[in-house]
């Protein structure tokens, strides 16, 4: 015979009856305040940020304004390198037709017209084809013969 | 060994890519695990814990079960389309990876408008979904598309809108320029309403719940999948969590900083002096940044799944009035307040 | 439901009633408004308390001098070209 089930000796313990509702934080007011507050604090940096890259930028600006002289005086003593050994080349090339005249055959003889063709690098070098492989030579230079390409 | 190692160099990029590829496709099928495993221990019970240690290979198994299924073609269904629209939604979603910098230049597509092809590539993603809902040849699978297509137009406004006020601040549209901007204050400061409203956005343009309503997975066979399986299934799936992916990244790139850390920046003297300057330099460069990137994207992860595991569903009528009479008015507002208050401080900066 | 106050009768009891009921509309017509405010109210002030405007940057390239060209000589440059020719 199993014992009938009673309440225990003490009696039960008190219900809780009160709800254990979590506390709400602060009042939304209060929420809004700090959040105004984190946002202007970071508006405040983020304008320090922009202004000190404005600087940044006319720092940039002004190096470069200052580089140009410089820039262009090198690029105008290649341009005059560049014209003459053209001119150089065209009178070696056509030295056995006559009424050729050189720099002013097919050019207007007033207007000063920079060569259009202009070779560099290894066009220059008659035993070498046309160099077709990658720009990069991250293995260090090549000693190996490389296919001839018809230049 | 020269003729080998110059193939390698000129097909780098192709190399780069499929590493690139395969690191994001095995971290989304373990994001799938993650997130079986989290929700289950949020829900007082165990998840995947069969298959391997701990349900490791858990992954492995889902994806070979679908793999290994038969693929049943619609029989009055193109077949193309079939096959296509979920490889239109997987590509767009990786060609949108392919801007993400991992550390300064270190991306598979670095430009000047990096923001613009991100934008574009993230509305192609919302034809797949059209092209499988109408391929399907059924009344449900339509309107699940029209729904779908519905939500993800509304919620990209929201998206667009919030990189718009920030394309405001930075005026560039260079992720990486964007980061670099961050090093004076991360955005997440002045604009937190914004990052949470980004988030938001970004749960519904994944169709994360609480806005799942357009495949609702018990209730609404799928949505516009419904006559999908196996594989073109399996690719929706895996476009579904590298989107989710690349949603974490982007709200860490523009509200977090992305690879860059307050404290461990890479201009400090700190970093400079721990190690010397060879090529290992720049393997633990990499490395050290693109795990402060990821470890902000895992946050953001772990919240898409803490967030799916404690809200209820939304009502489809309410989801798209929050997007247009709630969220929309708040950003156009800010779109108008923001650039005032930057002029009036004199710190819009039209020319960098 | 109650009756809702009328704009031109009680405008502060009709902002408070439409901030109650209305408040998507509402606060971001307030934070839009805020926007004119800056404009026209702030940036007065900021320009007279705080600082002033940085100077515009030069985006117009080499600034060019404001006077008359002057025709350089002396760096013989025809010679130099006559001779290459013949």
């Amino acid at each position: 015979m199993g014992r009938q089930d009673l309440p225990p000796i003490k009696g039960y313990e008190p219900i809780q009856w009160k709800r254990n509702l979590p506390s709400r934080g602060f009042r939304p007011s209060i929420w809004l305040g700090m959040l105004i507050g984190l946002s202007s604090y970071g508006f405040y940096k983020l304008i320090q940020g922009n202004r000190e890259n404005i600087e940044l930028s006319r720092e940039k600006l002004w190096a470069r304004i200052n580089l140009i002289p410089l820039l262009q005086a090198e690029q105008d003593r290649d341009v005059v390198r560049r014209t003459l050994s053209y001119y150089n080349r065209e009178a070696e090339i056509m030295k056995d037709v006559p009424w050729w005249e050189v720099r002013n055959t097919y050019s207007d003889k007033n207007e000063f017209q920079p060569p259009h063709t202009v070779l560099v690098g290894k066009q220059l070098d008659k035993n070498h084809g046309i160099y077709n492989g990658n720009s990069r030579n991250r293995w260090g230079p090549d000693d190996s013969p490389k296919k001839e390409t018809s230049s | 060994m020269t003729e080998i190692l110059e193939i390698l160099e000129r097909t780098e990029y192709v190399w780069y890519i499929i590493i690139y590829i395969l690191g994001i496709l095995l971290g989304v099928a373990y994001l799938t695990v993650a997130e079986r495993k989290t929700m289950g221990y949020m829900q007082r019970r165990l998840g995947p814990n069969a298959v391997g240690y701990y349900g490791v290979l858990m992954a492995i198994a889902d994806a070979l079960k679908l793999l290994v299924k038969e693929i049943i073609i619609v029989r009055n269904g193109e077949w193309v389309y079939m096959i296509g629209a979920p490889l239109i939604t997987l590509f767009s979603v990786l060609l949108s990876l392919s801007i993400i910098p991992l550390n300064t230049g270190l991306s598979i597509l670095e430009n000047e408008y990096s923001l613009i092809f991100l934008l574009g590539t993230g509305s192609l993603g919302i034809l797949g979904t059209v092209i499988a809902g109408w391929m399907s040849n059924s009344k449900y699978t339509i309107l699940a598309s029209v729904r779908t297509t519905a939500q993800l137009i509304s919620y990209e406004l929201i998206l667009t809108t919030v990189v718009f006020i920030i394309v405001l601040l930075v005026n560039s549209l260079n992720i990486e320029i964007i980061i670099d901007s961050q090093v004076y204050i991360q955005y997440v400061i002045p604009l937190l309403p914004l990052c949470i409203i980004y988030f938001i956005g970004a749960l519904a343009e994944n169709a994360r719940p609480p806005f799942d309503n357009i495949e609702a997975e018990s209730e609404l066979v799928s949505g516009h999948m419904t006559e999908l399986s196996a594989s073109p299934f399996v690719i929706f799936f895996l476009s579904e969590y590298t989107s989710m992916v690349l949603m974490s990244i982007l709200t860490s790139i523009f509200f977090f900083g992305g690879y860059l850390f307050p404290l461990f920046d890479i201009n400090s003297i700190f970093f400079l002096n721990i190690f010397n300057f060879n090529n290992l330099y720049w393997f633990f460069e990499g490395f050290i940044f693109s795990s402060i990137l990821f470890i902000k994207t895992n946050f953001f992860l772990f919240t898409y799944i803490w967030v799916r595991a404690s809200f209820p569903r939304l009502r489809f009528d309410l989801l798209i009035l929050f997007c247009w009479y709630v969220l929309l008015p708040l950003l156009f507002a800010l779109c108008l307040f923001i650039p005032c208050l930057l002029f009036s401080f004199d710190s819009l900066t039209l020319i960098t | 439901m109650g009756s809702y106050p009328i704009y031109f009768k009680e405008p502060v009891r009709w902002l408070r009633w439409c901030a109650h009921n209305k408040p998507n509309i509402f606060f971001p017509c307030a934070i839009a408004a805020m926007g004119p405010v800056f404009l026209f109210v702030i940036t007065p002030l900021r320009k007279k308390f705080i600082y002033p405007n940085a100077a515009p940057l030069p985006m117009g390239g080499y600034p060019i001098p404001n006077r008359a060209r002057e025709p350089i000589s002396g760096y013989d440059d025809e010679e130099e070209v006559q001779a290459t020719t013949n």
